[in-house]
């Protein structure tokens, strides 16, 4: 194609090397975008309950502020990540937004719908609001809707990379056998991560507010985002299950590089993690359970220790489970017991909250990110399972500088 | 690994590439002049302790981040369709441009980072004096950030046309157009954001109904159709300067624009050209004329009737279009090829130079009055002929569009026309098997060979 008469070197991103550069700014991408998804879809819920409590009228409006303020910051990384993407990985970016051209410009007609809904609910909030409410919530959940096609085909190309369909049209290639289980796995960590991070802003302001008259309203924030963020994290494992699954089932040998290949430290780094949520979840009801006279002693001892016993049985998947589940039971179990005997408002409080909130949050943003991590890790050295490998790249750059040589 | 042919005329993709890119260009130029206005309006408010420059300052943040949003959005988008439409050219642009590209990505994040900042800290700032120079230092980063931003851009966007050697980095970069092309983008992003800043206000005019709301839109418009209309004058010296450039590189894009078939849309930009001095005398007129009558601005109202008689014989001169042939539609009228009068010189040069004059001593009038004891701006609520200014600010701003519109479209056409998407090195039909599938593959030998090279 060109001719330039003369070489031009392959591209390297110094310091950090190519992976690690796309890595990098795709976590960075995707925590901010996991947190708008949540928040979106959030947002007109909280309003439609905030009709009887106006502290989930006003929380409605934070996590649509959080969502307009860091729109753009989260879109421009998602730029700088596809413009790596092109530079450094041109073979399987072309290929894939070749096979997926149809689905990406449907979302990409979603996503503006969902610009010129979402703008209008936040920058006009009190004035629609004064017309209607319940339109005004209709404008916030018509955004939320038009946000889902995005994701969906964003979850649908990541999950052909690990398990594509061949021979198929675009939207069979997106309905490859991991695309739901993904979808559903991801959506519930976004709320995962949402939850806890609202949690945390709450405890933060809660400990400071500023105005005394607010710490309600923080205290609120603290107690519906904990609220989410368990439930959602109690939910992960089931999820995670189902996917691990089906990509057992798709994909044999990229399940097993997963727990035994090169990159099994990043499974052993999302068990530890994953003890630790546990355990910060155990440790934030331990307030209420001093206050009922709940202490359960015995669990005292024996929740962290299967929390470490967890950690230990990282290597083998079927004691993991196992120790995952009585985990999840014991938690269940202990906060039903306790928040039974206590009004909520005593249950998240006071003085080790705030730390222990924003190590939950810290931890459960780490714990997203490893499982993206390990996902990506599992196709190597293919970029396209099966079908496009690094291998693929280097040829395509050394065909690169031969023409321009 | 195969790609799926498109199975699309090329026309299609070349289209839907026109229309991302001219969209995401106009939300990106005002995203440029936006932030270097209100910083400077923020900065000349906290000097002269001027409340209005305030609020005008804090309205353009608002318009800013909203922008914002919507450009990164449009970013995404463009990035998309070139990697669909155009996947080869894009992948060698970035191979080779990959430096800039990324660095142009990493200062419009900085610039989101910095416009929000400003944005949202702006009650906190206003709560301490000490607080305002940070904040004065969010506004200028932001400007700072989306000027070097564009300044990569450029160097893309310049490269495309006068392109160096690939492995020669500091050619390649500051290739023969691109300063000239980065300085004719930041006087026009001024004039485009003066413009569409001053036709908001109106509307904003329009809308109010306090008085007190009326009279700061009437002055914000005023301010910012000053800013907008004193760079309009100041872009036919660049813009000639760099197209003697275009012309000395590549005469054959020089050609195809200034009389060949694309001529006529450099006729459009006259045109428009034309009618925004024109008009925008007219506002200036017509401001000047509601002052009370006083000692003040006498001089303006003798010698604004006659200056716009001027200018409006100069834009007749130099909307005339030289090659008629190449004009859509215009053998149904005539069957001339050349009209004499459209010649650039004398006199289009004559022309041009009447409608920079005159359109300076308007803006001088106009800076003037604002200095008046009795403005124009205050007091002239619910007579009739006032509405008509708000109207000529829009029309105004509508015209800036439209010729920002038309000057991307030329400089682009200049090249796509010829048949390159990056001159003398990658043609639009390189990208045909994108379209049609392996057989007509330009990237196979025998379809290299065929390929003239440019030197």
């Amino acid at each position: 194609m060109i001719d330039y008469g003369t070489a031009l070197p392959a591209i390297q991103i110094p310091l950090l090397g190519n992976s690690a550069a796309v890595g990098l700014f795709s976590l960075l991408h995707i925590v901010l975008a996991a947190l708008s998804v949540a928040f979106m879809l959030m947002a007109p819920l909280f309003e439609w309950k905030g009709r009887k409590n106006p502290f989930d009228r006003d929380l409605a409006l934070v996590l649509t502020r959080f969502t307009v303020v860091v729109f753009s910051v989260s879109t421009v990384l998602a730029v700088i990540m596809v413009e790596l993407m092109i530079g450094l990985f041109p073979v399987t970016t072309m290929w894939m937004w070749n096979h997926f051209r149809i689905p990406i410009l449907f979302g990409v007609a979603s996503f503006m719908l969902m610009l010129l809904v979402l703008y209008p609910y936040y920058h006009f909030w009190e004035r629609l609001r004064a017309c209607s409410i319940t339109l005004h919530i209709a404008l916030g959940a018509l955004a939320a809707f038009f946000i889902l096609p995005w994701v969906f085909m964003l979850d649908g190309m990541g999950a052909f990379m690990l398990t594509p369909v061949q021979e198929a049209g675009m939207w069979e290639r997106l309905h490859n056998p991991t695309w739901l289980p993904l979808v559903i796995h991801r959506m519930v960590g976004n709320f995962m991560i949402a939850g806890y991070t609202l949690a945390a802003y709450g405890a933060w302001r809660a400990s400071k507010p500023g105005d005394p008259g607010l710490e309600p309203y923080y205290q609120h924030l603290l107690y519906r985002g904990w609220t989410i963020g368990l439930g959602a994290f109690l939910l992960q494992p089931f999820t995670g299950l189902l996917y691990a699954l089906t990509i057992h089932r798709a994909a044999p040998d990229a399940h097993e590089s997963l727990m035994t290949g090169p990159y099994a430290p990043w499974l052993y780094a999302q068990v530890l993690f994953l003890a630790l949520v546990f355990l910060g979840n155990d440790l934030l009801t331990k307030h209420v359970r001093t206050l009922t006279g709940n202490r359960q002693r015995w669990l005292d001892i024996g929740f962290p220790a299967l929390a470490a016993l967890l950690v230990l049985c990282a290597a083998y998947p079927e004691l993991r489970r196992v120790c995952v589940y009585l985990l999840i039971g014991l938690t269940v179990w202990r906060l039903a017991d306790s928040l039974a005997k206590t009004p909520t408002g005593a249950a998240l409080f006071p003085s080790t909250v705030r730390s222990v909130a924003l190590g939950l949050a810290l931890l459960s943003v780490l714990l997203y990110l490893t499982m993206g991590v390990i996902r990506e890790s599992s196709r190597r050295p293919d970029t396209v399972r099966g079908i496009i490998s690094l291998q693929d790249e280097l040829r395509h750059q050394a065909r690169m500088e031969g023409a321009l040589r | 690994m195969e790609m799926d042919a498109l199975q699309l005329p090329m026309l299609y993709g070349r289209v839907a590439i026109a229309v991302a890119a001219l969209s995401h260009a106009l939300c990106a130029t005002f995203i440029v002049g936006s932030s270097v206005i209100g910083a400077a309006t923020e900065t000349i408010g906290h000097v002269t302790q001027n409340p209005r420059f305030e609020r005008l300052s804090r309205l353009i943040a608002f318009t800013l981040i909203l922008t914002t949003a919507g450009i990164s959005f449009l970013g995404v988008t463009f990035v998309f369709l070139l990697n669909i439409f155009w996947p080869q050219f894009w992948s060698h642009l970035f191979h080779i441009m990959f430096w800039p590209l990324l660095l142009e990505a990493s200062f419009f994040l900085a610039e989101a980072i910095f416009a929000y900042t400003w944005y949202y800290s702006w009650d906190w700032a206003n709560q301490h004096p000490s607080r305002k120079r940070w904040h004065l230092a969010f506004g200028w980063s932001a400007a700072a950030s989306s000027l070097i931003a564009m300044l990569m851009i450029d160097m893309v966007a310049s490269y495309m046309l006068t392109p160096r050697p690939p492995d020669d980095t500091w050619a390649k970069l500051f290739n023969p157009t691109m300063l000239y092309l980065d300085t004719h983008r930041i006087v026009g992003n001024l004039t485009w954001t003066g413009f569409s800043l001053a036709g908001l206000y109106a509307v904003g005019f329009l809308r109010s109904s306090r008085e007190v709301d009326r009279v700061f839109y009437r002055w914000a418009g005023g301010v910012c159709f000053l800013i907008g209309f004193g760079a309009l004058l100041i872009m036919p010296a660049i813009g000639y300067q760099y197209l003697l450039r275009v012309r000395h590189i590549e005469p054959q894009a020089f050609y195809t624009l200034m009389l060949g078939a694309r001529s006529w849309l450099f006729d459009l930009v006259a045109v428009l050209y034309s009618a925004l001095v024109l008009f925008g005398s007219l506002y200036i007129w017509r401001s000047v004329r509601a002052m009370s009558t006083n000692d003040e601005g006498g001089t303006a109202r003798r010698a604004l009737p006659i200056s716009l008689l001027v200018l409006a014989v100069a834009g007749l001169i130099l909307s005339q279009p030289y090659q008629l042939q190449h004009i859509p539609g215009m053998q149904v009228l005539t069957d001339r090829l050349i009209n004499p009068l459209g010649k650039m010189q004398p006199n289009k040069y004559f022309a041009l130079a009447f409608l920079v004059v005159f359109g300076l001593m308007n803006w001088l009038f106009f800076f003037r009055s604002f200095a008046d004891r009795f403005p124009w701006w205050q007091g002239q609520s619910g007579t009739e002929k006032e509405r008509s200014s708000p109207g000529l600010l829009i029309t105004l701003s509508l015209c800036a569009m439209l010729m920002m519109l038309t000057m991307g479209w030329a400089r682009e056409t200049a090249r796509a026309y010829n048949g390159y998407l990056i001159y003398g090195q990658v043609r639009l039909e390189d990208e045909r098997s994108t379209y049609e599938g392996v057989k007509n593959n330009a990237a196979t030998p025998e379809a290299a060979a065929r390929r003239p090279v440019s030197p």
